[in-house]
């Protein structure tokens, strides 16, 4: 497998986030348009320097992103529609990267917005994919809890772990979304007796477990350094980018993400190791998913689950600072916006402007993006390692 | 009892769910099959919450994970939380959203 050229002299900049709300009566068109606005503001360019678009949305229909570009009056040469969901962020910057190094734009928007409205939910999970409608909504109608709850009870067993191991993982996302003014969950702390004793929502998987849908938006800029530079805004480099969708279909139960087949390749591009990171943001639609990314990608061994759970401080101020505004569990999950939120956040942490604590000298951070169950499974896997620059 | 399920006509292989080519060969001489209910369970959970309320009629029900002893993984619906490792049988029955694999 060949190693990808580097990504040299290019700039992640701007993260942005529109505020999430648990329902709101506004569409998706209003949430991207607004990322867009909040872009436009903090860079300082005009709305014209924007010449490529990436946007990602579940709720955007029948708008897509060329509809969403005639609505803001965008006139792009470089166009990129992500259906990757929870990968979206991730798939989009290295897009865009590329687009940038070869010369098809110059400034990218990578966005991603959703709305929520009572009931909004449960239209997008009868008609998530026709392998779902066939074959999973007619065993109960459970959404994505009934089969993240089947790879959580055996990735549990394949691991020696108990019903309560992935707890850590859970408690330490609601601390941090404490600090986080954005956090839905901000003001809901959690101890481990509350955690235990939660109502079940599909065992063994319980109500702290599940993100709660929302409505919001992310979104940032990719450029040159050079441009980056001139606009005097900070900015993170890509060290490293990877992507694996379809992998693992021939496991009865998924017990890997694409990461598995790629980690090497990533650490190899940024010439680094999992002990060189200053912070992780991992997928965090349910914590199983992000224990499956930490050991895929080499932050813990296969077998050595229960003590690195048990023993690791996953907070702000930790041994290995994870999901540090909160995640999804401690944010809301703002549909294919979720799939952006690590992204943000690695880029808030490593240019000093995280929306909630910051990690003490945070330079390095790793984002990692998992999406579209469309049958019993993620299939879509990426991650990229960010490092940040002062202007 | 027996399933029917699909199966490529052109090298064997079963494709579940069901879908146009052969996730194989990509042939598309797929074809429905009778194959043997039997299996062991290799993961279980039990469901409290539905988006549809019909499947909570008779309480919280059961959904598994299920190799068959010819060869295809099967999703099937349960009456309550089947044992990992126990064996069963896959029937297909009619449930409130039409027909569906269920596991006793």
């Amino acid at each position: 497998m060949s190693l990808p050229r580097p990504y040299d002299g290019i700039a992640i900049a701007c993260p942005v986030t529109v505020p999430y709300q648990r329902f709101s009566e506004r569409p998706a068109l209003w949430f991207l348009g607004t990322a867009l606005r909040l872009l436009i503001e903090r860079s300082g360019l005009a709305k014209r320097d924007i010449d490529g678009l990436s946007a990602s949305s579940f709720s955007l229909a029948p708008d897509g992103v060329v509809s969403f570009a005639e609505q803001v009056r965008l006139t792009p040469r470089y166009i990129d529609w992500q259906p990757t969901g929870g990968a979206s962020g991730v798939l989009a910057i290295r897009r865009a990267a590329r687009a940038i190094q070869c010369g098809d734009a110059d400034v990218i928007a990578c966005i991603a917005g959703d709305t929520s409205r009572p009931g909004s939910f449960a239209d997008l999970i009868d008609n998530f994919s026709s392998f779902s409608s066939a074959a999973i909504v007619p065993l109960g109608a459970t959404g994505p809890n009934g089969p993240f709850a089947l790879i959580t009870d055996h990735y549990l067993r394949a691991h020696g772990l108990g019903v309560d191991a992935l707890a850590p993982l859970v408690l330490s996302a609601r601390s941090n979304a404490s600090r986080n003014a954005n956090a839905l969950l901000k003001d809901r702390p959690l101890d481990l007796e509350a955690y235990r004793t939660a109502r079940p929502i599909v065992e063994p998987v319980r109500l702290n477990d599940c993100v709660m849908p929302c409505a919001g938006g992310e979104g940032c800029l990719v450029m040159t350094v050079d441009r980056a530079r001139a606009l005097g805004l900070p900015y993170a480099t890509l060290r490293g980018a990877i992507e694996r969708h379809g992998l693992g279909l021939d496991d009865p139960v998924a017990r890997h993400g694409g990461w598995v087949m790629d980690r090497d390749s990533l650490w190899q591009q940024a010439g680094l190791g999992p002990a060189d990171i200053d912070c992780v943001q991992t997928y965090d639609d349910y914590p199983v998913i992000s224990l499956m990314q930490l050991i895929d990608l080499g932050f813990c061994a296969s077998g050595d689950a229960a003590p690195f759970l048990a023993q690791t401080d996953f907070t702000v101020a930790g041994t290995l600072p994870h999901n540090t505004g909160g995640g999804q569990l401690g944010c809301g999950q703002a549909g294919a916006a979720g799939g952006y939120l690590g992204l943000t956040e690695a880029l808030g942490q490593v240019i000093g402007t995280p929306p909630g604590a910051q990690v003490q000298d945070a330079r390095l951070a790793l984002v990692s993006g998992f999406g579209m169950v469309t049958y019993d499974r993620g299939v879509c896997s990426a991650a990229a390692i960010l490092e940040g620059h002062q202007a | 009892m027996t399933l029917d399920l699909q199966r490529c006509q052109a090298c064997g292989t079963w494709n579940v769910p069901a879908r146009q080519l052969c996730h194989a060969c990509l042939s598309d001489n797929l074809e429905m099959r009778e194959v043997g209910g039997a299996g062991t369970v290799v993961a279980s959970v039990l469901a409290h919450v539905s988006l549809d309320p019909r499947f909570l009629a008779d309480g919280p029900f059961g959904l598994a994970t299920i190799i068959l002893d010819a060869g295809p993984t099967v999703i099937a619906s349960s009456a309550g939380r089947l044992a990992a490792g126990a064996r069963v049988t896959v029937t297909v029955t009619d449930g409130p959203r039409g027909p569906r694999m269920f596991a006793a």
